[in-house]
């Protein structure tokens, strides 16, 4: 599923590199390098934003690394494993702020 | 041993280049092309070289030349490097030769297609090119590899119904196809097809053990196995191979399994992990068909995923038990091939996002599900005899879709309902351009 241009570019300033690749019918947006809240270990992870329904959840951020002990699950997409945590947030936001609305899982 | 390369190609592309390549010409005795193929590696050092598209050579590309049965000009070729450029995807020339059986490169050939293959490598070094070379009923390819000196013959398989392997110079071990003559019936070359086959098998619980057992007494003989459990005591109502000192030792089902195998065969290639697949992902990609004997929705829509990407064919089998009310438990199973350019899990209506959506809503709480030894027996059995028909084609044609449906209270399986209301569009979840290594864009700002 597409999404909006003037999203995908914001996402582009406020994370630098950031990539996009589709599998599954889903497009996919990786973030090298996050940046996640203090206190965090590692206080940087390679991310996998998922701005799609998945698994019954609006939208999901993936990330490279477990961070902090809590209830993970694990994905593979796009040939890489990831961790999840049970996230939700409100739908409705444009792509940059849901990368920002998962984050608070991690404060 | 593990080829050097293996290259898959669909059979929906096999079949339209085919076609294409037999079409005459008003000058050339033959017809020449380009395949545009994917990478990726399956383990060790072995290069997967995945067909996604073909391109023909333009009628006006070929030269007046009654020396060779094909020359084509330098824009033909210069389209080609330009492909490679813009796709950053390997090329692989293709054509046919007439007669049956593996077919093999003329002299000029073996002259003239390595140094177009030089210009391939020039523009794009870094993905595999060569040379793909059909017969009437069979196909060969020779990979150049990045960086390496010479070509190597790789394995092929054209996947889809039915499935097509072949190999220049590798055979059947020695014995391995001995002992089969009650299955001769299914045709000439299927032991040796079934003997030289590489199967995954994912999960080897009470559907799964089942799966392995077969296989091995079918003729199979080269197996990556994956399961991260081990026996308890409540596996043993239906796991194949499992005892009560396997419960008590806490056996892994992938040692059992083993076992399973080598007390029937010896001649076995033979790699398990115990853990998850998704841990050893190479030795998946290495396999010609891989088996899903899986829980979870979830598990399946991974296992899928990895097998469309890298051109697996996948067959998956699971039951459940219902309850309603007051009424009798209702028993209900599938087994579904999903092969790679065909419709997919989700396309087949079997995987939805409100399921896997309901599923995890329930993990952890939905506790452990009923499972019988008989209905994983009818199951199991079911896929093998799809993954028979796939390999030996030996009931002929068959151009459906498989989604059969298992009802445990009638006793029956049939074609699932769905299939009368399938769109005849392609998979829109898994198009070939999305086959090899993933490859993401860049985002502008």
């Amino acid at each position: 599923m597409s999404q909006p241009d003037d999203q995908v570019r914001e996402l582009a300033r406020l994370f630098p590199g950031v990539q996009q690749a589709d599998e599954g019918g889903v497009t996919y947006f990786l973030i090298p390098a996050l940046s996640l809240p203090a206190g965090c270990t590692p206080d940087r992870v390679d991310a996998l934003l998922c701005p799609s329904a998945r698994d019954g959840y609006p939208t999901r951020l993936f990330l490279a690394e477990q961070v902090r002990s809590r209830s993970w699950g694990t994905a593979r997409i796009l040939e890489r494993n990831w961790y999840m945590v049970s996230w939700r947030i409100r739908e409705g936001l444009r792509l940059a702020q849901m990368v920002l609305a998962h984050l608070d899982a991690f404060k | 041993m593990s080829p050097e390369a293996i290259v898959r190609i669909p059979r929906p592309l096999y079949d339209r280049l085919a076609a294409d390549l037999r079409r005459p010409h008003r000058i050339a005795f033959e017809r020449v092309g380009f395949v545009s193929c994917a990478t990726a590696t399956a383990g060790g050092a072995t290069q997967l070289v995945l067909a996604c598209d073909y391109d023909a050579v333009d009628d006006a590309h070929y030269l007046d030349d009654r020396g060779s049965g094909a020359r084509i000009n330098a824009d033909a070729i210069r389209g080609a490097m330009q492909r490679v450029m813009d796709t950053k995807r390997g090329a692989f020339h293709v054509h046919l030769h007439g007669g049956r059986g593996l077919p093999s490169l003329s002299r000029m050939d073996q002259e003239e297609i390595p140094r177009l293959v030089n210009s391939l490598r020039a523009v794009g070094p870094g993905v595999p090119h060569g040379i793909l070379l059909l017969s009437g009923d069979s196909c060969a390819a020779w990979v150049w590899r990045p960086g390496a000196v010479g070509a190597v013959a790789a394995r092929v398989a054209i996947v889809g119904h039915p499935m097509h392997l072949s190999h220049p110079g590798v055979s059947a071990a020695p014995g391995a196809l001995d002992g089969f003559s009650r299955q001769s019936f299914l045709g000439q070359g299927a032991q040796s097809t079934i003997a030289q086959v590489r199967i995954g098998v994912v999960g080897l619980g009470g559907g799964g053990s089942h799966i392995v057992q077969q296989l091995v007494h079918l003729g199979v003989r080269r197996f990556a196995l994956f399961d991260g459990d081990v026996v308890n005591e409540s596996n043993l109502n239906r796991m194949v191979g499992a005892t009560a000192a396997d419960a008590r030792a806490q056996s892994p089902k992938t040692d059992v399994a083993t076992r399973v195998i080598t007390a029937i065969s010896s001649q076995v290639e033979l790699v398990t992990h115990m853990g998850r697949w998704q841990d050893r992902p190479e030795l998946l990609r290495g396999c010609d068909l891989v088996f899903g004997a899986m829980d979870t929705f979830a598990g399946r829509r991974e296992l899928e995923v990895a097998c469309r990407r890298f051109l697996i064919p996948y067959i998956d089998i699971g039951m459940d038990v219902h309850k309603v009310g007051n009424e009798s438990p209702r028993m209900a199973g599938q087994v579904i091939l999903s092969m790679p350019g065909g419709p997919c899990m989700f396309c087949l209506g079997f995987l939805t996002e409100e399921g896997l959506g309901q599923e995890a809503a329930e993990y952890g709480t939905a506790g452990p599900r009923p499972q019988v030894v008989w209905s994983n027996g009818v199951l199991a059995s079911t896929a093998v005899s799809v993954c028979v028909e796939l390999l030996t084609d030996w009931t002929g044609p068959r151009d459906r879709p498989v989604y059969l449906s298992y009802d445990g209270n009638a006793g029956t399986v049939t074609p699932h309902i769905r299939l009368k209301y399938l769109p005849a569009t392609d998979c829109p979840h898994y198009p070939l351009a999305d086959v090899g290594d993933p490859i993401a864009r860049a985002v502008i700002s």
